[in-house]
């Protein structure tokens, strides 16, 4: 097992999962959740977590037609290009 | 590239993500339209400051938020003169808002066939729930993808307490999804 602790494993795992860890770091801290039975569900359960939230940003919806179109307009008239 | 060309092509392909994120600003589909209309054309006003090569989403991301504010100290000002200045309604004055459809329910809107599906809309709620402090750092690291360095500029905070926010925030949002579950039967409810 590598010298990370638990608690800093922990304190760690989003920003890992985020990609907020430099690569090194990030190496060291995935080892340890992945090898540790005490820490491995707490990884399992925010992957998931992730994935969760991925899938409903997914699913989120764009900017109505509408709004796309009124706003053009508007910013034609103060100058912006016509377009095609 | 003239200012209107590079507006065209920097800003403007942000404008779902402006969008869904006025929308978890304001709670509903016309005010976010409203507020994503006013960020663009702020934006569009401003884009002479804007410094190429970096993000436009978080630049637009802090406009919009900056609206938002503004506009909600504007109105909570408004409301203040005006509960100062207008008596209690009393009796058959008082309006009962169930009695009106869809009145500020995004679940009723008529545009309401945004949200896909009933488990999107239940973690929608729960993020809404969350304190604004909360909601603004889960809404713009995990619905928008935006990295800690960007909300950090996003929100005017240290990155230190963009993540303290952000754990904290996902934490009480893992609660409240999981209260929900046990309400709904879908996972045993805690021991007392």
């Amino acid at each position: 097992m590598s010298q990370i602790s638990c608690q800093e494993a922990l304190a760690r795992l989003y920003e890992l999962l985020d990609g907020e860890l430099p690569a090194d770091h990030a190496d060291r801290i995935r080892e340890h959740l992945e090898r540790c039975g005490s820490c491995f569900p707490s990884l399992c359960s925010a992957r998931a977590f992730q994935e969760l939230l991925r899938r409903v940003s997914r699913g989120q919806p764009n900017a109505p037609p509408h709004l796309r179109e009124r706003l053009l307009d508007l910013l034609r008239s103060e100058g912006l290009d016509p377009g095609p | 590239m003239n200012r209107a060309e590079s507006f065209e092509s920097e800003a403007l392909p942000h404008l779902d993500a402006v969008y869904r994120f006025a929308l978890r600003l304001t709670g509903s589909a016309a005010d976010a339209e409203d507020l994503t209309q006013e960020t663009f054309l702020r934006a569009f006003r401003a884009w002479d400051r804007f410094t190429p090569g970096t993000r436009a989403k978080s630049w637009l991301f802090t406009i919009c938020r900056n609206t938002f504010l503004r506009q909600r100290k504007r109105e909570s000002h408004h409301r203040e003169i005006l509960e100062r200045h207008t008596p209690a309604p009393t009796g058959s004055a008082v309006v009962d808002t169930s009695a009106v459809p869809f009145l500020g329910d995004p679940v009723l809107d008529p545009e309401g066939d945004f949200f896909r599906s009933f488990l999107d809309r239940t973690v929608l709620d729960a993020i809404d729930s969350l304190p604004a402090e909360f909601r603004e750092v889960v809404t713009l690291a995990d619905l928008e993808g935006l990295a800690y360095a960007e909300i950090a500029e996003v929100l005017e905070l240290p990155v230190g307490t963009v993540k303290s926010r952000l754990f904290r925030g996902r934490r009480l949002l893992q609660e409240r999804l999981r209260d929900y579950a046990a309400d709904q039967g879908i996972i045993p409810a805690p021991a007392p």
